[in-house]
């Protein structure tokens, strides 16, 4: 969205690419949280965050005539950031991304645990909704933040997930159904009781 | 928004097409006030759809998770070392032409950066402790002194004695310019410090101030939390800088106050005479050049900086023992009255649009600053257990 009113990323790119500096100093500014955030939920090792972050910068520099164009710099960005952390976590072997592998995780804490959205529904809805959500899967968990926090499309996390974009909107699909069953189920709940106690 | 939309969302029966409309969670996330005129009156007009659409707010609402707080030095090193890395390149590939703007950009970026990890590093103030009932100053070797006067004063020579009140210390200076000296001054009291360049500085109640023993060979650097007044003994070759949390004040032997309490929405620099120049304090930010009697305010909420005129007696006064007041919301008074007697008032809500204009003398003791207000402002003052309570 800041992109936006600053400059429109097709031209910021450009600009970088063309050795403005103030460009790359405007990407990084950006992106650096953005990325550094995703990464810290596919692993708790700073270091390794923070070196694919460096690595992907220094190559984009010295690469930057040879890139190609694009109207998405977070989405470019997210994308070869995640392939470079992927990379790295492969060669510390105590890391695994890969989904198959039950290892996985994706960890996310949300707002919901400091009750920050109260001003909606009971206690006890909270709280299904809640556990609802930490039981999602953490690819679920991942395309969830993809879509919700990072603010990208479908086809643009289907590529950072490297599943197809029917795969992507299934993942997310599934989830929200998920959570929206979690607060059904305390309503039958809530009602079984009533009639419990009347 | 358009009748489109209005068919469109007609057309949803279910709590999941809500949550996977764009449009729709781009407004839950982010209220705009057209949105929020269309969606009241598409729930008015369609009660049938207003359970629905509050579920599916709630459920976007609550994928929104507590990000980690990514530490802004980090971000400003790795930076620096990608900018190195460039320049390094370039020169294997020994292109002159090249390697003179990589090396610009490394001083003009690298510059910036240096500084902001310096900042970082050694950002020493941290919250919560001015509470408590001594003043204390924490000393580059880490020992620490405490005082109780009401107000102390403290001398910091260049051959790196400390003198407190009428007591002089005697330390080895630290000879790293990263010897840091902090004084600390708890609600209810106040300290006059003056440094070793000649710089006079008026800490103001729960107020935090950290120094360098000995100042930079370029530069004067001095980190604030709270309110202070500075008398700036000019030197163009060592501009001084009163570094805050969110503000950064390059000076050039000058007169001006800076409130900048962790508590407070704002944090203001008001300037009083010489020049100042103020920004953000962080990486690439603009500076906006102050004229005496102008003030810049941060804003904490939107994080926006504007500028504006005021009347310089109300922002210097503080310093010889009263407040002076012109239409000031009473609970923004009472806030400085609080920090200054170290005391607790409560006010009733709705009382920001209660103002007073007025000289309060703060000899007094705070019962007769307080009835002062009330009666000039038709507010009620009860007293319990210590602290005070206002009431319309």
């Amino acid at each position: 969205m800041m992109n936006g009113l600053i400059l429109e990323d097709i031209e910021l790119w450009r600009k970088f690419k063309r050795g403005d500096n103030e460009a790359l100093s405007l990407i990084y500014a950006i992106n650096t949280p953005k990325l550094y955030r995703y990464g810290l939920k596919l692993t708790s090792n700073h270091s390794i965050v923070e070196d694919a972050i460096q690595d992907l910068f220094s190559d984009m520099v010295r690469n930057r005539k040879n890139l190609g164009d694009t109207d998405h710099i977070q989405f470019y960005l997210i994308k070869s950031f995640k392939r470079r952390l992927k990379r790295e976590l492969r060669k510390e072997k105590r890391y695994s991304l890969d989904f198959e592998d039950k290892d996985y995780s994706f960890g996310i804490t949300y707002s919901i645990e400091q009750s920050l959205i109260l001003e909606e529904g009971s206690n006890q809805r909270i709280n299904l909704l809640r556990n609802a959500l930490n039981d999602l899967t953490p690819r679920q968990k991942e395309a969830i933040y993809l879509k919700y926090t990072q603010d990208l499309e479908y086809e643009q996390i289907a590529e950072i997930m490297e599943i197809g974009i029917e795969g992507s909107r299934n993942l997310i699909y599934r989830a929200v159904k998920t959570l929206k069953d979690s607060l059904k189920e305390n309503k039958s709940l809530f009602i079984l009781l009533l009639h419990k106690f009347i | 928004m358009a009748i489109a939309d209005k068919e469109k969302y007609l057309k949803y029966n279910s709590t999941e097409e809500f949550i996977l409309d764009k449009d729709f969670y781009t407004w839950v996330l982010y209220p705009k006030e057209e949105q929020n005129l269309f969606w009241n009156s598409f729930i008015n007009e369609h009660p049938g759809k207003r359970n629905l659409i509050r579920e599916a707010a709630l459920i976007i609402k609550s994928f929104q998770p507590i990000e980690p707080e990514v530490p802004e030095y980090k971000v400003n090193l790795i930076l620096h070392k990608i900018l190195n890395k460039e320049k390094t390149i370039i020169l294997n590939r020994s292109r002159w032409i090249k390697y003179a703007a990589g090396l610009a950009l490394f001083l003009a970026i690298g510059s910036l950066i240096w500084l902001a990890v310096n900042k970082e590093n050694r950002f020493p103030i941290q919250a919560g402790t001015s509470t408590g009932m001594k003043g204390r100053i924490i000393l580059a070797n880490g020992s620490t002194r405490e005082f109780d006067t009401e107000k102390t004063s403290i001398k910091q020579s260049s051959s790196g004695h400390l003198t407190i009140n009428n007591d002089t210390l005697e330390f080895k200076a630290d000879k790293t310019s990263s010897a840091i000296n902090q004084v600390i001054i708890p609600y209810g009291k106040r300290s006059e410090i003056m440094l070793a360049d000649g710089t006079h500085i008026w800490l103001n109640s729960g107020s935090q101030l950290s120094y360098p023993t000995e100042f930079k060979a370029d530069s004067r650097e001095v980190y604030l939390s709270g309110e202070a007044f500075f008398d700036v003994e000019p030197n163009p070759e060592k501009p001084f800088y009163v570094i805050t949390r969110d503000v950064r004040i390059k000076v050039l032997g000058t007169s001006f106050n800076v409130s900048s309490y962790d508590e407070d929405n704002t944090c203001q620099t008001v300037l009083i005479k010489g020049r100042v120049s103020a920004g953000k304090n962080q990486l690439f930010a603009k500076t906006i050049d102050l004229i005496p009697g102008e003030r810049i305010t941060y804003d904490k909420k939107n994080r926006s900086i504007t500028k504006d005129k005021v009347d310089i007696k109300f922002f210097e006064s503080w310093i010889s023992g009263y407040l002076l007041f012109d239409n000031e919301p009473i609970t923004e008074i009472y806030k400085k009255l609080e920090r200054y007697y170290n005391k607790t008032i409560e006010t009733e809500k709705g009382m920001e649009k209660i103002s007073f204009s007025g000289k309060l003398d703060l000899k007094n003791r705070l019962e007769d600053v307080l009835e002062n207000i009330s009666f000039a402002s038709a507010v009620k003052v009860q007293e319990r257990n210590g602290s005070f309570i206002i009431k319309k």
